[in-house]
C-alpha cells in the first residue's frame, strides 16, 4: 500500500476515499425494484410473525413458553385444536364422547390423516405421541398438566411403564382415553401444543432424534420448509393437512425477535404483520401513529407478587391481609403501567371457562381510606409500628415495569410505616430463588395453560411442590380444591372451585394485582383475527388481504 | 520464523485452558441453572433434564468429558437450543458475524486511519479539531443508541434501507457495518493522529523534509509505518472482538450471528455454548495478537532483529 501513493498529494486522498465511500452508500441507498420496506422475497400470501425468542425446539414435547407453544399450533395438531375464538374445535378428531362419569373420552379420528410427509397418521400414534409425552426420560416441561389420565403420574415418576397409560387405540381410528378424575376441560387440554399427534414410526426408529428427519412429518396445517436460527423459521401450507382447503395462508415466517424495540420498528416499516406484544410504555406511540394495528384484550393471566409464608413477617396472615389490603390497583393499571387492566385480588381471571366474575374479598369494595385505617389496625396488631416498622425486601426479576409496579407499592405502604427494599435479578437467579424459597415478596404470576380455574388454584396446594412458591399449606384448601376437582359436573366443580378460591383470598398466600391484558400489533393485511381470552391466534385461521403496493 | 510460530502456538494451548478452566468455574458459580424458567419444572423433569444434559456427575468429570469432546472439536449440546449443538450454532452464526465483522474491520481500519492521517498533518488545526470532536463522539455513544438512530433515520423515515434482517442483500449489511465499525474508526483516527504527530516531530521526519519532500512523500514513505505500530497492537484483539459478533448489532438489526450467544447463553446459563464462544474469541484472540506479532516486525524491523 505504501507503493500505490508514492508522490500523490496527501490531501486528496481521504477526499478520493470519502467520494469512495459515499458513491458506495449511495449506491446500496438507492431505491431498487424488489426490496422497498414492507415488500421482501417471501412469497405472496406470507404471513410474516413476530417471536419474542427463538423457538427451543421444532419438538412440542420439549417446549414451554406462550411464544413456543403458538409456532406449534401451526405446525402440529391433536384430537382437538383451538379455533380463532380461542375455542376448542375438533382437531384431528371429528368427534368425541365422553361417559356419564365424565372419566372415559372416546374420540374418533377423520378418515384418511395424513403427517406432513404423506405418510398415514392413525391412532396408533395418538397412543405413541401422549405415551413419550409422559415417559420419565423425555423430560416434557409440561406433562404434569395431563396427569388427569389414568395411571399418567406413574408412568411420569417412572413407577409404572409407559404402556400402562390410560389411553388405548381401539381401531385405526378409535382412540379411548381413561381419566383417574374427571376433567371437564378435557377436550381444551388435548388441544395443547404438549397434546399433539407426532409420527409413531419415526419415534420408535429415531427416538429424540425423529426431530431431525426431513421432510419433518408434522400434523398440523403448515409444514417446514426451513429455519435459520435466529433469522426466521418458515411454515408451508401442508397440502396433506385435512382441512388444507380451508387454510388461506400459502406460508407463515417466524421472525424471533428478542428486542422490542427493534420489533416495533420493524412493524412500523411494516416487515412484520403481527406483532405478539410490545411495552406497555410504547401504547401512546402506536396509538398516535398505527392506531387501526393496536389490539388490547382480556388475558387469561394473573399477575402477582407472592409473599413467603413460611418465614416472618409474612407467615403471619394479619401482615399479609393489611399489605393486600393497602395497594390501590387502581392506580397501578391507570396510571403506573396504563393498560387499565382488570384489578385483581384473586388468581383465576374472570370468565375463565365458565367461572363467572372474579373472587372477591370484602375489603375489594371498601373505599382507600377505610382499607388503610384496617391495614394499619392489622399491623399494629401483628406488633408492627411506629417502634417497630415492617422491613423486606421486595424481588423481581429485571424489567422496567416489574420496577415501576414495585416502586408504586413502596410509595403505597409508606403511610402504614412500612420500609422496603427493591432487589432486582435477571430472571434465571429470581425464579431459582423462588423455587428455592429464597425471598420475602417477589415477582410471579401465572397464564393459564387451558381455561380451567383448577389450572390456577391447583399450584398453592401444599403437595405442588416448586410451583408453589408461596409455600403455602392450608389442608382445608387442599380439601376444598381437591374435592372440587372430583366433580365432573362444569357448574358445580366451578361452584366448588371458587368456594376454594375465597379461602386463597382471605389467606393472602399471593398478592394480587391485576389480571393481564394481551396487546398486540396486527397489520393492515391481516383479516381474520378475533380477539380472545386465549390469546391465541391460530395462522391457519388468518387470511392476507391482496394489498397493492406489495403485491408485483 | 517457524520455530517462533511453533514456540507461540504451543505456547497458546495452556492460556486456551486456563480461559476454559476459568469460563467453566464462573459459569457454574452463578446462581440460577439452564432450566430455572418463569415456571419451575416439576423435580423429576428436572432431575431428567439434568440425566440427559451429564449435569448430575461430578464437576470434575463434566469438565473432563467437555475437554474430551473439545480435543475432537466437539463442543457439546446446547442447552437453550435443544435440536441444535453448540458446532452447529456457531457454524451457523459464525458466517453472518465474520462478513460483518470483517467489513466493519476494513472500514474502520481504513477511513481510520486517513482520518486520523489528516487529522496530524493539519497545520490550520480546524481539521483536525472537526475530525477529533466527531472522534470523540463516536466513542462516547455506544452502539446500542447509534444503531436504533441509524434505523429509525435510514429504515424508518426515508426507507432507504432495510431496517433489519438480511434480506435485501448487501444493502442489508450496510447500517449494522456502520453502526459497528463507528467506535472503531473514532479509536483509530486517534490512535493514528496522535502516534504520528510524535513521528512526525522526529529528526529523521524532519531530514526528510529538509530533503525537499512534500507531506504525502513524507507520510507514505517514511512516517506512516512506523506510527502504526499502535493501530496494529489495538487491531488484533479489536479483529477479534469484531469478528466473533456484536450482541447489540445483532438484535437491533435482527441478525443471525454469534455475538447474541456471549450475552444470551450466559442469561439462559447455556453452560456449553458460553464456552463454546469464548474458546473461539480465546483463539481469536490469540491468532491476531500472533499476527500483530508478525506485522510488528515487518513495520518496524529494529524488532524483527531483537
Amino acid at each position: 500500500m505504501a507503493a500505490t501513493g508514492r508522490g500523490a498529494p496527501l490531501t486528496r486522498r481521504p477526499a478520493l476515499l470519502a467520494a469512495l465511500l459515499g458513491a458506495f452508500l449511495a449506491a446500496s441507498c438507492g431505491p431498487s425494484a424488489d426490496t422497498g420496506p414492507g415488500a421482501t422475497r417471501l412469497p405472496p400470501d406470507t404471513l410474516v410473525r413476530a417471536s419474542s425468542d427463538e423457538l427451543r425446539s421444532l419438538d412440542p414435547h420439549k417446549v414451554s413458553t406462550v411464544d413456543d407453544i403458538k409456532v406449534m399450533a401451526d405446525l402440529y395438531e391433536g384430537l382437538t385444536r383451538l379455533g380463532a375464538d380461542g375455542r376448542v374445535e375438533p382437531g384431528l378428531a371429528e368427534r368425541w364422547q365422553v361417559s356419564a362419569d365424565g372419566l372415559d373420552w372416546r374420540f374418533t379420528l377423520r378418515p384418511g390423516l395424513r403427517f406432513a410427509d404423506g405418510t398415514t397418521l392413525s391412532a396408533r400414534d395418538v397412543v405413541t405421541s401422549l405415551r413419550r409425552l409422559l415417559t420419565p426420560t423425555t423430560a416434557a416441561p409440561n406433562a404434569s398438566l395431563f396427569f388427569a389420565i389414568a395411571n399418567a403420574e406413574a408412568v411420569a415418576s417412572g413407577t409404572a411403564a409407559p404402556e400402562t397409560l390410560g389411553v388405548q387405540a381401539s381401531d385405526a381410528r378409535t382412540v379411548t382415553i381413561r381419566l383417574q378424575r374427571p376433567l371437564p376441560a378435557f377436550a381444551e387440554l388435548l388441544a395443547h401444543a404438549s397434546a399433539v399427534v407426532l409420527p409413531g414410526a419415526a419415534l420408535d426408529r429415531h427416538g429424540d432424534a425423529w426431530i431431525k428427519q426431513r421432510p419433518l412429518a408434522s400434523s398440523g396445517p403448515f409444514r417446514l420448509r426451513q429455519w435459520r436460527l435466529h433469522s426466521a423459521l418458515t411454515l408451508e401450507r401442508n397440502p396433506h393437512y385435512h382441512d388444507a382447503g380451508d387454510v388461506a395462508l400459502a406460508g407463515v415466517v417466524y421472525r424471533p425477535l428478542p428486542d422490542d424495540q427493534s420489533a416495533l420498528r420493524q412493524f412500523r416499516a411494516g416487515a412484520l404483520d403481527i406483532l405478539p406484544d410490545f411495552p406497555a410504555r410504547d401504547l401512546a406511540l402506536v396509538r398516535r401513529e398505527i392506531p387501526s394495528a393496536v389490539r388490547l384484550a382480556p388475558y387469561r393471566g394473573s399477575y402477582y407478587f407472592a409473599f413467603n409464608t413460611r418465614r416472618p413477617p409474612f407467615d403471619d396472615v394479619r401482615v399479609r391481609r393489611a399489605l393486600a389490603m393497602s395497594v390501590d390497583r387502581h392506580i397501578l393499571v391507570h396510571l403506573v403501567i396504563g393498560l387499565d387492566q382488570p384489578q385483581a385480588f384473586g388468581v383465576v381471571p374472570p370468565g375463565l371457562g365458565g367461572y363467572g366474575p372474579a373472587v372477591l374479598p370484602g375489603y375489594a369494595r371498601w373505599p382507600m381510606a377505610r382499607r388503610l385505617d384496617e391495614a394499619r389496625r392489622l399491623l399494629l396488631a401483628a406488633g408492627y409500628g411506629p417502634d417497630r416498622p415492617l422491613t423486606f425486601e421486595i424481588r423481581y426479576n429485571s424489567d422496567v415495569e416489574h420496577r415501576r409496579i414495585a416502586l408504586a407499592l413502596t410509595q403505597m405502604w409508606k403511610p402504614l410505616g412500612v420500609r422496603t427494599r427493591l432487589v432486582n435479578a435477571e430472571a434465571a437467579i429470581h425464579f431459582a430463588m423462588l423455587r428455592a424459597g429464597d425471598f420475602s415478596l417477589a415477582r410471579s404470576g401465572w397464564i393459564a395453560d387451558y381455561a380451567g380455574a383448577e389450572n390456577f388454584l391447583s399450584i398453592f396446594m401444599s403437595n405442588a411442590g416448586p410451583l408453589n412458591y408461596p409455600g403455602y399449606a392450608n389442608p382445608d384448601y387442599d380439601r376444598d380444591v381437591m374435592a372440587a376437582m372430583a366433580l365432573a359436573d362444569p357448574v358445580a366443580r366451578n361452584h366448588a372451585l371458587r368456594r376454594a378460591e375465597a379461602r386463597l383470598v382471605e389467606d393472602v398466600p399471593v398478592l394480587p394485582l391485576y389480571h393481564y391484558v394481551s396487546k398486540s400489533l396486527v397489520g393492515p393485511r391481516v383479516e381474520g383475527w378475533t380477539d380472545n381470552l386465549a390469546n391465541i391466534h391460530p395462522s391457519r385461521a388468518l387470511r392476507l388481504r391482496p394489498a397493492p403496493e406489495t403485491v408485483r | 520464523m517457524g520455530r517462533f510460530l511453533l514456540g507461540r502456538l504451543l505456547g497458546a494451548i495452556p492460556t486456551l485452558l486456563a480461559i476454559i478452566l476459568l469460563s467453566f468455574a464462573i459459569m457454574r458459580a452463578a446462581p440460577g441453572g439452564p432450566f430455572d424458567g418463569e415456571r419451575a419444572l416439576p423435580p423429576e423433569v428436572e432431575a431428567n433434564l439434568r440425566a440427559a444434559y451429564d449435569l448430575d456427575a461430578p464437576l470434575a468429570v463434566q469438565l473432563g468429558r467437555y475437554l474430551a469432546g473439545l480435543a475432537r472439536f466437539d463442543f457439546g449440546p446446547s442447552f437453550k437450543y435443544a435440536d441444535f449443538s453448540v458446532g452447529e450454532l456457531i457454524a451457523g452464526g459464525a458466517p453472518v458475524s465474520a462478513i460483518i465483522g470483517g467489513a466493519a474491520l476494513l472500514l474502520a481500519t481504513v477511513l481510520g486511519i486517513a482520518l486520523g492521517s489528516v487529522a496530524a498533518l493539519d497545520r490550520h488545526r480546524a481539521l483536525d479539531s472537526g475530525v477529533m470532536a466527531l472522534a470523540v463522539v463516536g466513542q462516547v455513544v455506544p452502539t446500542f443508541v447509534v444503531g436504533p438512530l441509524l434505523a429509525l433515520l435510514f429504515g424508518l423515515w426515508l426507507g432507504w434501507l432495510p431496517i433489519a434482517g438480511l434480506e435485501g442483500g448487501a444493502r442489508a449489511f450496510v447500517l449494522p457495518v456502520v453502526t459497528l465499525a463507528l467506535p472503531y474508526v473514532a479509536s483509530i483516527a486517534r490512535l493514528t493522529r496522535g502516534s504520528l504527530r510524535e513521528v512526525l516531530a522526529q529528526p529523521f521526519i524532519r531530514t526528510a523534509r529538509a530533503k525537499g519532500l512534500d507531506d504525502a512523500t513524507v507520510l507514505w514513505r517514511h512516517a506512516l509505518k512506523p506510527a502504526l505500530l499502535p493501530v496494529v497492537s489495538y487491531l488484533g484483539p479489536a479483529a477479534a472482538g469484531l469478528l466473533t459478533g456484536s450482541v447489540v448489532v445483532e438484535t437491533v438489526f435482527g441478525l443471525p450471528g454469534i455475538g447474541r450467544y456471549f450475552v444470551q447463553g450466559a442469561i439462559n446459563r447455556d453452560y456449553t455454548l458460553v464456552l463454546g464462544v469464548v474458546v473461539l474469541y480465546g483463539a481469536l484472540i490469540i491468532l491476531f495478537n500472533l499476527l500483530v506479532d508478525i506485522l510488528y516486525g515487518w513495520l518496524d524491523p529494529r524488532l524483527a532483529r531483537r
